[in-house]
C-alpha cells in the first residue's frame, strides 16, 4: 500500500473567506477516502485544489500522474450534441486517444449500448456512468470523483459503487465526495466529514474495511 | 423575368460573386456552428457592431484599400476583445454584460467618426458592403483566408469543444483556456471582417450564424452540421444573388433575405422536403442551357455613363435627343446620390460605358472606385476637379452659376474628344448657353436689389450660393442635428418675418416637428441637388435656376 496523495498544511480562500486552514490527510494505493458534508461545506473546494484547479498554500503531494476525475454533473451543458463515445475519448489527458480502450470502458461499465446516443438524450444515471467511465479511460492510479452519486436512482448507484469497488480492489485509490456518508460508509477505509468547525480537520480514521 | 435570364447570360458577373460566397461559407460553416452552440451569437454580434470605427478610420485615410480594411477591421476588433477579456477581471458582472457596454461604445465611436467626417466616407460601403463588386485580388485574400481559418479551426476544435461544454474538465486537462477561446474569438472576427466587404458590418452576422442556424434545426450531430452549414450558405448565397439579378435589388440584403427564407422553410417543413427543394434549386441553376443564350458577350463599350441623373440638366443644354448620344444614368432618376448600392442591372451599363462623367468633390468617390472595378478601360471625368477651393465653401458649390459654366466647358471638352466631328455644333451650344446663364444672373441680380437687408430660411443647403448671388440673407438648415444647429433653426423659425422654403426632397423629422411645433407653414418650394424625375429629359440647368429664383421672388414680393 503505497502512498499516493498527500496533503500537508493545505490553506485555501474562497471569495475572501478561509475554507481551510493547515488541513491534512492522505490516501494510499488500494484505499477510498470519502468526504463528507453539506452544501458549501467545501467537498469540491478540497478536490479542485488537489487537483490544482484553484490556488492554494501548503503542499499537495501528488505521488502520481495517473489522474481520473469526475466532475460535477450539472458544471457540463449536455446540450452539445456530443455522442457518448466521444465525450468519453476527451478522458485522454497524457495518452493519445485510443478507440479500443474507450470500447473496453464501455464494456466494463456495461454502456455499450449507449456509445451513440448524444449526451443530452441520456438519464441522470447513465450520465453519471458515462462521466465514470470517462475517468477511467487512462486507467488512473487515482481517482478523484465529484459527487459522483448525486441525483441518481438507487440501481444505477449499485452499479457505480461495485465498479468502484472493482476499482479499489485492484489497488486504485479513490477519493469521492458525496452529501450523505451513509450509502458508502461500510465501503469507505475514511471518512472526513467536512464544514461547521470542523473545517480545520485533522486526519481521522474512523474505519478500517477492506483496505488491506 | 428579364432579371433572371440574365442570370444566366452575364453569368460572369457574378460569377466571382459565387465564389466568394463558396469561400465564406466554407470558413464561416465550422465557426458559426460553434457559436451557436454555447448560444454566443451576442459575441458575434458584438464583434461585428464594434469593426465600424476601425473601417471607417481605414476608409478615411487609406480609402477602399484592402489592407487597410482588413487591419482597421481587426485592429478594433482585437481592441474590443481585449477590453472585454481585461474588464471581465474586474467586474462582477457577466461576460455578455461586459461586451454590450464594450460593443455599443465602440457603434457609438464609429457611428461619430462617420458623421463628423462629413461625406467623406460613404456609410452604405461599410454598412452594406456589395458582393458584386468582389475582384480577383478580394477572391484571393478570400482562399487564403478560409483555408487558414479552416486550419487552424481543426487545430483547436477538440479544445474548443471541451472548453465550451465543460470548462472544469478542460482545466482539469491542462487546456489553456484563456487562449483556445482568444484564438477562436479572433478566428470569428477574421470571418467578419471577410464577410463585410460582401454584405456590410450590419449583415455580416448573416452569413455567419444563420446557415449555421438552419443547419442546427435540419441536424443535431457537430459534424453534420458544419457540413450542412457549408452547404445552406452556398445555397443562401446563390439563392440571394439570384433573387438580387431576377428583381434587380441590393445583393447583401437579398442574400441575407434568401437566409431568412431558407431558415423558415426549415423550421416549417420537414428537413428532407427541404434537402429535396435545395437540390433541386441547384439543379435548377446550374443544368447547362442548351441555347447559347449563355455565352452571349456584352454589347462594345460605347455607352457615356452619368453617375446621377442630375447630370443630365447640365448635358441637356449640350446634347438634344435628336442627337441620338448613347447616354445611360447610373444612380435612378428617383434616389439620392448619397449612399447609392450598385445593383445587379448597374454591372451591364458599367461594363458598357466607355466615359463616366461624375460630380465628384467627394459625392461618388465610392461609387466611382466600385466602376473602376468592374470596368478597367472606362474613362473617368471629374466635373468638379477644378473647384477644390470653392468646395472647401460650399459642398454644392457646382450648383452656383458661374461655375455651372465651367462644368458645361469641362462636359463640352469631352464630349468633343469623343465625337469630333460635332465640334462646331458643341462649340455653339455651349457658347450660347453660357450667355444665357451668365445673362440671365446678371439680370436676377439687378431684380433682387429692392430685397437687400431681407432674410429666408430654406430647408437645406444645397443652395447656399444664393447667398452671395442675391445679396439678401438667406439661411440654410444644413440637417445636423449637432446642438448650436438646433438652436440657430430654432431662432429663425421663431421669427415669423422670416419666410420658410422648402427645398424640394429634403425630409427631415427634426425640421418637420419643429415646423409643426412653432406652427410654421413653407411660403414655397424650390428645387436643389434633388429634383423631380419628370424634370430630367425636359428641362435643363438654368430652367431649373429660373424656377428657383422665380420662386424667391414672388415669396419676397409678396411679403413685402
Amino acid at each position: 500500500m503505497s502512498l499516493v496523495l498527500d496533503v500537508h498544511n493545505l490553506t485555501v480562500f474562497r471569495n475572501n473567506k478561509k475554507v481551510f486552514d493547515n488541513f491534512n490527510f492522505q490516501i494510499h494505493s488500494g484505499t477510498l477516502v470519502t468526504l463528507t458534508g453539506s452544501n458549501g461545506s467545501g467537498k469540491s473546494t478540497l478536490i479542485k485544489s488537489i487537483l490544482g484547479l484553484i490556488p492554494f498554500s501548503g503542499h499537495v503531494h501528488l505521488h502520481t500522474n495517473e489522474i481520473g476525475y469526475l466532475p460535477q454533473s450539472h458544471l457540463i451543458d449536455r446540450s452539445f450534441p456530443v455522442t457518448v463515445k466521444e465525450f468519453i475519448s476527451f478522458g485522454f489527458r497524457n495518452k493519445k486517444k485510443d478507440d479500443a480502450i474507450v470500447d473496453s470502458i464501455l464494456k466494463e461499465i456495461a454502456i455499450t449500448h449507449l456509445q451513440n446516443q448524444l449526451l443530452s438524450d441520456l438519464s441522470q444515471g447513465e450520465f453519471q456512468k458515462v462521466l465514470l467511465a470517462r475517468s477511467l479511460v487512462e486507467n488512473p492510479k487515482l481517482l478523484v470523483l465529484d459527487e459522483p452519486f448525486s441525483n441518481i436512482d438507487e440501481k444505477a448507484a449499485e452499479v457505480l459503487k461495485d465498479n468502484l469497488l472493482k476499482r479499489k480492489n485492484a489497488g486504485t485509490a479513490i477519493l469521492l465526495s458525496i452529501h450523505d456518508s451513509k450509502f458508502v460508509k461500510s465501503y469507505s477505509d475514511q471518512i472526513i466529514p467536512l464544514g461547521g468547525d470542523n473545517s480545520h480537520f485533522v486526519d481521522h480514521c474512523m474505519h478500517d474495511h477492506g483496505g488491506n | 423575368m428579364d432579371g433572371f435570364q440574365s442570370f444566366f447570360q452575364d453569368y460572369d458577373l457574378y460569377l466571382n460573386a459565387l465564389i466568394a460566397s463558396l469561400l465564406i461559407s466554407y470558413a464561416a460553416a465550422p465557426i458559426g456552428v460553434f457559436l451557436n452552440l454555447k448560444r454566443m451569437t451576442l459575441m458575434g454580434e458584438a464583434i461585428s457592431h464594434s469593426l465600424l470605427p476601425g473601417f471607417a478610420l481605414a476608409f478615411m485615410f487609406y480609402g477602399m484599400s484592402y489592407a487597410g480594411l482588413i487591419l482597421g477591421g481587426l485592429f478594433a476588433g482585437v481592441l474590443v476583445l481585449g477590453l472585454m477579456m481585461g474588464l471581465n477581471k474586474f467586474v462582477t458582472i457577466k461576460e455578455d454584460g461586459v461586451l454590450t457596454v464594450v460593443y455599443l461604445t465602440f457603434s457609438a465611436l464609429g457611428l461619430l467618426i462617420v458623421l463628423k467626417s462629413g461625406i467623406k466616407i460613404d456609410l452604405s460601403h461599410i454598412l452594406i458592403g456589395n458582393i458584386l463588386l468582389i475582384d480577383n485580388v478580394w477572391l484571393l485574400i478570400l482562399f487564403v483566408s478560409s483555408v487558414f481559418i479552416r486550419l487552424i479551426f481543426s487545430r483547436i476544435r477538440k479544445n474548443l469543444l471541451i472548453v465550451l461544454m465543460d470548462p472544469e474538465y478542460a482545466q482539469f486537462l491542462g487546456i489553456p483556456i484563456q487562449q483556445v477561446k482568444s484564438i477562436f474569438y479572433f478566428l470569428v472576427l477574421w470571418i467578419l471582417v471577410l464577410c463585410f466587404y460582401s454584405v456590410g458590418t450590419l449583415l455580416a452576422l448573416g452569413l455567419l450564424l444563420v446557415p449555421a442556424l438552419i443547419g442546427k434545426v435540419l441536424v443535431k450531430p457537430i459534424n453534420k452540421q458544419i457540413h450542412y452549414a457549408l452547404g445552406i450558405g452556398v445555397v443562401m448565397s446563390l439563392l440571394g444573388l439570384f433573387m438580387s439579378v431576377g428583381f434587380d435589388w441590393p445583393t447583401g440584403p437579398t442574400i441575407i433575405l434568401a437566409g431568412g427564407i431558407l431558415f423558415l422553410s426549415s423550421v416549417a417543413l420537414r428537413p428532407s422536403f427541404v434537402k429535396a427543394a435545395i437540390v433541386a434549386f441547384l439543379i435548377f441553376v446550374f443544368q447547362p442551357k442548351a441555347d447559347a443564350a449563355i455565352f452571349t458577350r456584352l454589347q462594345p463599350k460605347d455607352q457615356i455613363l452619368l453617375s446621377s441623373p442630375y447630370l443630365k440638366l447640365f448635358v441637356n443644354h449640350l446634347i438634344k435627343s435628336e442627337d441620338k448620344v448613347p447616354i445611360e444614368t447610373l444612380i435612378p432618376d428617383d434616389q439620392s446620390i448619397h449612399n447609392y448600392q450598385l445593383k445587379p442591372s448597374d454591372l451591364k451599363k458599367i461594363k458598357k460605358a466607355k466615359l463616366f462623367l461624375y460630380i465628384g468633390n467627394g459625392l461618388e468617390e465610392g461609387l466611382k472606385d466600385q466602376v473602376a472595378k468592374i470596368n478597367i478601360e472606362v474613362r473617368f471625368v471629374n466635373l468638379t476637379a477644378v473647384g477644390k477651393v470653392a468646395s472647401a465653401q460650399d459642398p454644392h458649390f457646382w450648383l452656383n452659376p458661374e461655375w455651372t459654366v465651367t462644368i458645361l466647358e469641362t462636359i463640352k471638352t469631352t464630349f468633343i474628344s469623343e465625337y469630333p466631328e460635332f465640334k462646331s455644333v458643341l462649340d455653339s451650344r455651349f457658347d450660347s448657353a453660357k450667355k444665357d446663364i451668365l445673362d440671365y444672373t446678371k439680370q436676377t441680380q439687378d431684380k433682387f436689389r429692392t430685397f437687400k437687408g431681407r432674410s429666408v430660411l430654406i430647408s437645406h443647403n444645397s443652395l447656399y450660393f444664393l447667398r452671395d448671388l442675391l445679396g439678401i440673407n438667406v439661411f440654410f438648415y444644413n440637417q445636423s442635428t449637432s446642438p448650436s444647429d438646433v438652436l440657430n433653426l430654432k431662432k429663425f423659425l421663431k421669427d415669423s418675418n422670416v419666410p420658410l422654403i422648402k427645398e424640394y426632397g429634403s425630409v427631415n423629422f427634426l425640421l418637420e416637428s419643429l415646423v409643426r411645433e412653432y406652427q410654421r407653414t413653407y411660403s414655397g418650394e424650390v428645387y436643389g441637388e434633388v429634383v423631380p424625375a419628370s424634370f430630367y429629359d425636359s428641362k435643363s440647368y438654368l430652367d431649373l435656376l429660373k424656377l428657383n429664383l422665380d420662386v424667391i421672388y414672388t415669396i419676397l414680393k409678396k411679403e413685402s
